[in-house]
């Protein structure tokens, strides 16, 4: 049996949060982030003042500010988890929907790229120019 | 003989405004991007309000906008090279459309970017102009305000529906449903342009992209935003205005009729060439800086309003899969609209220019009065 997607993003924060980077990046902003799995079970993790809590299910109802939402599959997830995909070509292949089109939270789609990016040790993208 | 009667101390005001825009830290890699049709002083001048403030600037020339937006169009490796290796783009441009949509989301979402679009047709005047000076503060608090008017109420997760309605004194009248959640605006809910934001200089827009339901008849003023429309008249500018006759968009179930003149058919065309869903009510937005002019920058003027029919991939995700392969726009000069009952445009005017907290900040820069008052032009 895989392992939940819940488990996987949670472990994913905390090899972030083992770096200083992670560190100062998980500070950047507080906010919830639901992931609506269509075909499983969705999870969400508030991050607050630099913790992370990763839980099952939808998050209580937040105001629109404060919280994003993240739409699609579960195979969808475990590869960008796994780093088989970048968030933003699946967003372009239509395979995930982050909510609010292209402006209002493209900051907190890069905050949490960044930071499953991290999880994954792989360096800065401009460390490759 | 030279014809230009300006000189780079004339234009660095603004580009030292754009700097407040982008908020530039020292040592920060900025890429300016400039199309072949903006005029070379303007580049030197953003470079030089670059340099100021202790930045590392290269500047990237490329082909006009053209159709590059269009679902698809790749760049120049070159070209996605810089985008991706910088802290800071100064996007430069004759032409509003966005350029290279694909490549732009994936710097902002994977690379950490922060962007700074600024059309500017093609004239050095614009960077002389009042509206290229108006504050950031003000213009951040009082679209952060309009935003916040069109989703009160909205949580995430959350299932609220508003109601917004346009009517004007050409035959427009408009009620569209929208979910809060696509409600958009150009980079402007922080007083900081954070990494993966984009903001418009001098411009910001709110607006919505993705619709319940729209039923109702908006009339244009003008069009704007296409290549083709530089063919139109006043000819080179990709605004349209005045239209040889009135050009309707008729709504039902989001679903648009488009009715006109000759202008009316090149849209069609457009529309045509688009896909299933380019038909489809895909944008609502309105301008927030008083000062823009209407002739070439009409989508930023505080008060206009503008729509779209089409939603390309990536502008508004979800699992409809409604996308099309163009946006493409018109716009009204006067309007009154409401969210909710409420009013936000009175006759033309936003009313969150007569919001206490903003006419406070506005202080800061001069007179209220003045900073809100409309350009004659």
């Amino acid at each position: 049996m895989s392992q939940p997607l819940h488990e996987i993003l949670d472990e994913l924060l905390r090899k972030a949060v083992s770096t200083v980077e992670g560190r100062e990046t998980l500070m950047r902003y507080n906010h919830t982030l639901n992931f609506e799995v269509l075909n499983g079970d969705s999870f969400h993790v508030e991050i607050i003042d630099g913790e992370a809590d990763v839980q099952t299910g939808a998050s209580s109802p937040r105001p629109i500010a404060e919280a994003h939402n993240i739409k699609g599959n579960e195979e969808v997830f475990r590869t960008w988890f796994a780093g088989e995909a970048r968030f933003s070509d699946l967003i372009h292949d239509q395979r995930i929907y982050p909510q609010a089109a292209h402006t209002t939270k493209r900051h907190i789609d890069n905050w949490i790229v960044k930071l499953v990016r991290l999880g994954q040790g792989k360096p800065s993208l401009k460390d490759e120019y | 003989m030279d014809v230009n009667p300006y000189r780079l101390l004339d234009l660095l005001p603004a580009a030292r405004n754009m700097m407040d825009y982008c908020q530039l830290q020292r040592g920060e890699h900025v890429a300016i991007f400039a199309d072949t049709l903006i005029p070379p002083l303007v580049v030197q001048a953003v470079l030089a309000a670059v340099e100021e403030r202790g930045c590392r600037p290269a500047i990237v020339t490329t082909q006009p906008a053209g159709l590059s937006w269009r679902q698809g169009a790749e760049p120049p490796r070159a070209y996605k090279a810089a985008m991706y290796a910088s802290d800071v783009v100064i996007q430069l441009k004759s032409v509003e459309a966005q350029t290279f949509p694909r490549v732009q989301e994936t710097a902002m979402i994977e690379h950490d970017i922060r962007m700074l679009r600024v059309p500017l047709g093609n004239s050095i005047e614009a960077l002389t102009e009042e509206w290229a000076l108006f504050p950031f503060e003000v213009m951040q608090l009082v679209t952060r305000k309009i935003y916040d008017q069109w989703t009160e109420g909205a949580t995430t997760p959350g299932d609220v529906v508003k109601t917004i309605r346009v009517q004007a004194d050409n035959g427009t009248d408009l009620t569209a449903t929208y979910d809060p959640h696509y409600v958009i605006h150009t980079g402007f809910l922080f007083p900081k342009l954070m990494p993966g934001q984009w903001n418009q200089f001098c411009g910001a827009t709110v607006g919505i992209e993705l619709f319940k339901d729209a039923n109702g008849t908006v009339v244009f003023d003008g069009l704007h935003g296409e290549e083709e429309y530089k063919l139109l008249p006043p000819a080179g500018s990709d605004v349209v205005h005045p239209l040889s006759e009135p050009v309707r968009w008729i709504f039902e179930d989001r679903h648009c009729r488009i009715e006109g003149g000759f202008e009316a058919e090149l849209i069609r065309r457009l529309v045509a060439a688009g896909g299933a869903h380019a038909d489809i009510l895909a944008e609502i937005a309105l301008g927030v800086n008083p000062k823009a002019p209407l002739n070439t920058m009409p989508t930023r003027r505080s008060g206009v309003t503008h729509y779209a029919v089409g939603s390309t991939t990536g502008r508004t995700p979800n699992p409809e899969k409604e996308s099309a392969e163009v946006h493409t726009h018109g716009h009204l000069f006067k309007c009154n609209l409401w969210v909710d009952d409420e009013p936000c445009i009175v006759d033309g005017r936003l009313a969150v220019f007569d919001d206490p907290e903003v006419r406070k900040v506005a202080a800061k820069y001069g007179d209220p009065d003045k900073l809100f008052e409309e350009a004659p032009y």
